[in-house]
């Protein structure tokens, strides 16, 4: 429970060692069962890895194996310093998609790539009845504290996308860094949140008054929803005006498919964590998003990836190299832009002095493709990095072939102690087949089955 | 509207092939959410627990709704009729915002607040389908932020006698001497709040205004606040209030006094602000309701009426954004193409152009040489088109085939794509062309993309049109769709038999009219027997305009009607 003494000092990043004082106050670290405040990144991309990823991924997707760090290829290189963090999973394929059939188009893909679920539909909408697993996690971590749980999509047009809220409906969340600017850090000084919160108040009054005024049942769904998003942002004002954290500022703001604009998505995680502002945070990328700016990096030269002119759904389309190493830079440069914010968070302390911001974060990386597009029998690149607090056993391959990716979902919300043994596995119509789907977390992944 | 017997759409046995979205439809009504518009009784299907439909009338008050296996909240467990809650799209909310403000749009519009703004759902070009769009945490974020940014704006630098000026407190107040500043503007307040509810204000609004004057007041007396300050505090919390406000925010129609009526007529102000959302984008304003006072909405004569004053040159504006919006024009067109298709797009509306102008008629074509020559290709010559649905370097006759297809005649892809995949690199458009003319790609490629070929000579890259540039052949067998098939060579063929068709009209009438009505063909209570009979009397009037198609909606029952 936050009170009016709650500060967070913000901690501004120096070069080498943060030593910056901290008042000891209650906070999200400490709930009644003193567990730690565990906090969730899902990040996604939409096309997966092409071609042998022997020399772009893991030196083999085979067989269970401690990671050393000339195991971690192009890809994932840059992550070799937090690879004792780290299971790299492989041999998961899109299961769902297989047992539950649907499209295989992009859309309808990407709706099962975080559902674990067939949704109803077409390419301009698809309804779920499950919620995605990173809205399940918000949820879940959520549920005690309250705070906003943000979803960042980049491709603002691409309908029939994979985030489904806890009714199943899609969600759509901020698309460029302003957006996120505004959405999750307010910009308002401490009187403008008060005057707000006197607002919201007001206006739950008005969704209370008109309630037994309308006739139609569904239409006390929608006040439901609106009632309880109102309730929710004025939860999150509440939170933000006890909180010293300045929002991070920027000279401008840059387009969502630029580099400028992918790395301020990485800074804003950061002070959406460092703040405590979020409990889950999703991030994907443009269906096309390019990274051209990477022509003529010597990684890329070294590693042929000549191809860099090219969209990610273009390179998907291809089979053989250099789209598999142009792929992985793609990868290579998300993951350094992963590794600063690991950093980042491994040197700012939680509020209660309980350890640092990483100690309590979960990465959920995946991909809502396999490699070369449209297959889904394929595996598909997987990883979780996980601080010394959360449930996951890192430092290690593991060898998943024959699971589901609702196996895998499953895993992911058992490293943030969610006493979850299944997950998704509904049909377009709703019906429950995760039976054919669930067979547990892959437990060699946890240090215990919650 | 007819509701049928059982309450589900049904397959409609027409000459005009809607494809595979019957089977989507009957799916999806068994499963259909209080989200999605509610439920039928009578529907089949079980939700996640394997239970029926319909279990509760989900309102708040029934009680616990059982668990599905997750855990979770059974998301099935809705019931009740039709008639989803609309809520206004962001551009909508913009244009009402606006109006309210008395600024200019473009002013809202170019705040960097309106990215504040959560996205609208879209499915198939439409924006505001109320079973679609949801409040959601960042939808009140976002309203909130727009709101007091604009407030802000428009005091930015004002000063007391300015503010005083602004709120004409002189006329507010009679100019009673004790008549203070802040009197004042909890009496624009109320004002503004009388404007925005649109028609829904009542006392209870007042004791809600009344109470944040209370507490603002108090919040600045703990403060160092100046007095205009304080005042422009109250005045961006009165704005903030009314823009989060669902009376605001929601399209609340409650229609006549009879709640038993299967016949349930919207009231004027209701139908009014129905034709101000659907031909101007933004509620009715003063004009238009003062306009509409001498005619009886609720009959077709009066709707007639009103739809033909509003139809006027300088009014279409809000139906060239509709088309746009559905064209998907996005900033992968340059503001010169956008200009030049709206332009097209005016005076395809305003005079009254036939239908197969759109398609067909003279536009002006951005050559690669540079020149700009007038080609009869009707949209399909426009550079803001041809590059919103493109997609270089990936052979762009497959999303232009797409777009011509599905959103422009209505195709339907199968529903169950196989896995697909190159076997080998295909460096060039060709190869991709003719590897799709084989087994398993042709399932899906052969429906559209010959019609994205007759498209070949917009280049992939720049969009320009290059008449010599036959890269993939030089005539293409379309798959029929309804009454469109044939062999065409260039846009001019291709435009030409889309003009002429019934699927590329009746495809428009389905646009238009679920449009009209804020629902998508999703949606429970409505299905494609409404579209047919309106689009039959478009067809075959002589009068093939849009104009002509947008009077046959308003006059249609469904448009003065709330769904029971």
């Amino acid at each position: 429970m936050r009170t009016t003494n709650n500060r967070r000092l913000f901690l501004q990043l120096a070069a080498g060692a943060l030593t910056v004082p901290f008042l000891p106050l209650t906070g999200r670290a400490q709930d009644a069962s003193g567990k730690p405040p565990l906090r969730v990144l899902t990040i996604c991309d939409h096309h997966g890895l092409t071609g042998d990823r022997t020399a772009t991924w893991t030196r083999s997707e085979t067989g269970d194996y401690a990671l050393a760090d000339d195991d971690l290829k192009l890809a994932l290189a840059p992550l070799a310093a937090h690879k004792d963090l780290m299971a790299v999973i492989s041999g998961i394929t899109m299961k769902s998609r297989q047992v539950l059939g649907g499209s295989a188009a992009h859309f309808a893909v990407d709706a099962q790539a975080l559902t674990g679920s067939r949704g109803a539909g077409d390419r301009t909408g698809i309804v779920h009845y499950h919620p995605s697993i990173d809205v399940f996690l918000g949820n879940f971590l959520n549920e005690k504290y309250g705070l906003a749980s943000p979803r960042i999509y980049p491709h603002v047009k691409l309908a029939g996308n994979f985030t489904y809220g806890m009714d199943g409906s899609y969600i759509n969340g901020p698309n460029s860094p302003l957006a996120v600017h505004q959405a999750i850090f307010g910009g308002s000084d401490t009187t403008g949140l008060s005057a707000s919160r006197l607002v919201l108040e007001q206006v739950e009054n008005q969704l209370r008054t008109i309630r037994p005024e309308l006739i139609q049942a569904n239409k006390a769904t929608v006040l439901d929803a609106y009632e309880s998003s109102v309730q929710a942002v004025a939860r999150e004002v509440e939170l933000r005006r006890d909180l010293v954290c300045e929002p991070p500022t920027y000279n401008s703001w840059p387009g969502a498919t630029s580099q400028e604009g992918l790395e301020t998505y990485f800074d804003q995680i950061y002070h959406m964590f460092a703040c405590d502002l979020v409990s889950s945070v999703t991030l994907s990328f443009h269906h096309q998003q390019k990274y051209n700016w990477l022509i003529g990096d010597s990684a890329a030269v070294d590693a042929g990836a000549t191809l860099l002119n090219l969209n990610n759904h273009a390179l998907s389309h291809r089979t053989t190299a250099p789209a598999g190493p142009t792929q992985a830079m793609c990868y290579r440069w998300r993951n350094q832009q992963l590794a600063n914010l690991l950093d980042r968070l491994a040197v700012t302390p939680e509020i209660d002095g309980s350890g640092s911001l990483l100690d309590n974060t979960v990465i959920f990386n995946t991909a809502s493709m396999t490699a070369n597009t449209h297959k889904t029998d394929v595996s598909y690149p997987n990883f979780i990095i996980a601080g010394k607090n959360a449930n996951l056993q890192g430092g290690q391959h593991i060898d998943a072939a024959g699971r589901s990716n609702n196996d895998l979902f499953t895993t992911v919300a058992q490293t943030v102690m969610s006493p979850t043994d299944r997950f998704g596995g509904f049909t377009a119509g709703g019906d429950d087949r995760g039976d054919e789907l669930n067979a547990g977390p892959i437990e060699s992944a946890l240090k215990e089955t919650v | 509207m007819r509701r049928k017997n059982d309450g589900r759409a049904t397959m409609i046995q027409s000459k005009i092939s809607f494809g595979a979205l019957a089977l989507s439809c009957s799916t999806l009504l068994a499963a259909c959410t209080g989200v999605l518009g509610g439920d039928d009784k009578d529907s089949e299907g079980s939700g996640p627990n394997g239970g029926k439909n319909g279990v509760s009338d989900g309102t708040a008050e029934d009680g616990d709704s059982p668990l599905g296996p997750s855990g979770y909240p059974d998301l099935l467990n809705v019931s009740g009729p039709y008639s989803p809650l609309a809520q206004l799209t962001s551009d909508e909310y913009v244009t009402a915002l606006a109006q309210l403000l008395d600024v200019s749009k473009a002013s809202v519009e170019q705040s960097p607040s309106r990215e504040a703004l959560a996205p609208d759902p879209e499915a198939e070009g439409l924006v505001n389908a109320a079973n679609r769009q949801r409040v959601t945490q960042f939808s009140i974020s976002g309203y909130a932020t727009l709101t007091r940014a604009i407030a802000e704006e428009v005091l930015a630098g004002v000063n007391l006698q300015g503010y005083l000026d602004l709120l004409a407190c002189d006329e507010l107040g009679g100019s009673t001497a004790d008549y203070s500043p802040e009197m004042c503007t909890r009496d624009y307040g109320e004002q503004l709040m009388r404007r925005a509810y649109r028609g829904a204000f009542n006392d209870t609004d007042v004791e809600q205004l009344d109470a944040l004057m209370t507490g603002i007041d108090e919040l600045i007396a703990g403060g160092d606040f100046t007095q205009i300050e304080a005042l422009k505090r109250r005045f961006t919390s009165v704005v903030e209030l009314i823009g989060l406000s669902p009376k605001f925010v929601l399209m609340i129609e409650q229609g006549d006094e009879e709640p038993d009526s299967e016949a349930r007529l919207l009231t004027q102000q209701e139908i009014a602000n129905r034709f101000a959302f659907l031909l101007t984008g933004g509620p009715a304003d003063e004009a238009l309701l003062q306009m509409s006072e001498g005619m009886d909405l609720r009959s077709v004569e009066g709707r007639l009426a009103l739809a033909d004053e509003l139809l006027t040159g300088n009014n279409v504006a809000g139906s060239v954004d509709v088309l746009v919006r559905w064209f998907n024009i996005d900033d992968r067109a340059d503001e010169a193409s956008i200009v030049k298709l709206r332009a097209f797009l005016q005076d395809w509306i305003a005079e009254s152009r036939p239908f197969s102008d759109l398609y067909s008629a003279p536009f002006p074509v951005d050559y690669a040489d540079g020149t700009e020559v007038e080609e009869p290709f009707g949209v399909l010559g426009s550079k803001a088109v041809i590059a919103s649905n493109s997609s270089s370097p990936t052979p762009s006759f497959i999303n232009r085939g797409e777009f011509v297809t599905a959103r422009l005649l209505c195709a339907q892809l199968p529903e169950d794509l196989p896995d697909a995949a190159l076997q080998e690199d295909t460096p060039t458009a060709r190869e991709v062309f003719e590897i799709h003319n084989a087994n398993p790609c042709a399932t899906c490629h052969h429906i559209f993309d010959e019609y994205g070929a007759a498209l070949q000579r917009f280049d992939l890259d720049t969009n320009l049109y290059d008449p010599n540039d036959d890269y993939l052949g030089n005539l293409f067998e379309l798959s029929p769709i309804g009454d469109v098939s044939g062999s065409v060579s260039d846009p001019a063929e291709l435009g030409a038999i889309m003009g002429a068709s019934v699927q590329a009209q009746t495809c428009m009438t389905k646009l238009w009219y679920r449009y009209a009505i804020r629902r998508d063909l999703l949606s429970k209570g409505y299905d494609d027997d409404d579209v047919l009979r309106i689009a039959d009397e478009w067809t075959t009037n002589s009068d093939t305009s849009l104009r002509s198609l947008l009077r046959i909606i308003v006059s249609d029952e469904n448009f003065a009607r709330l769904l029971p």
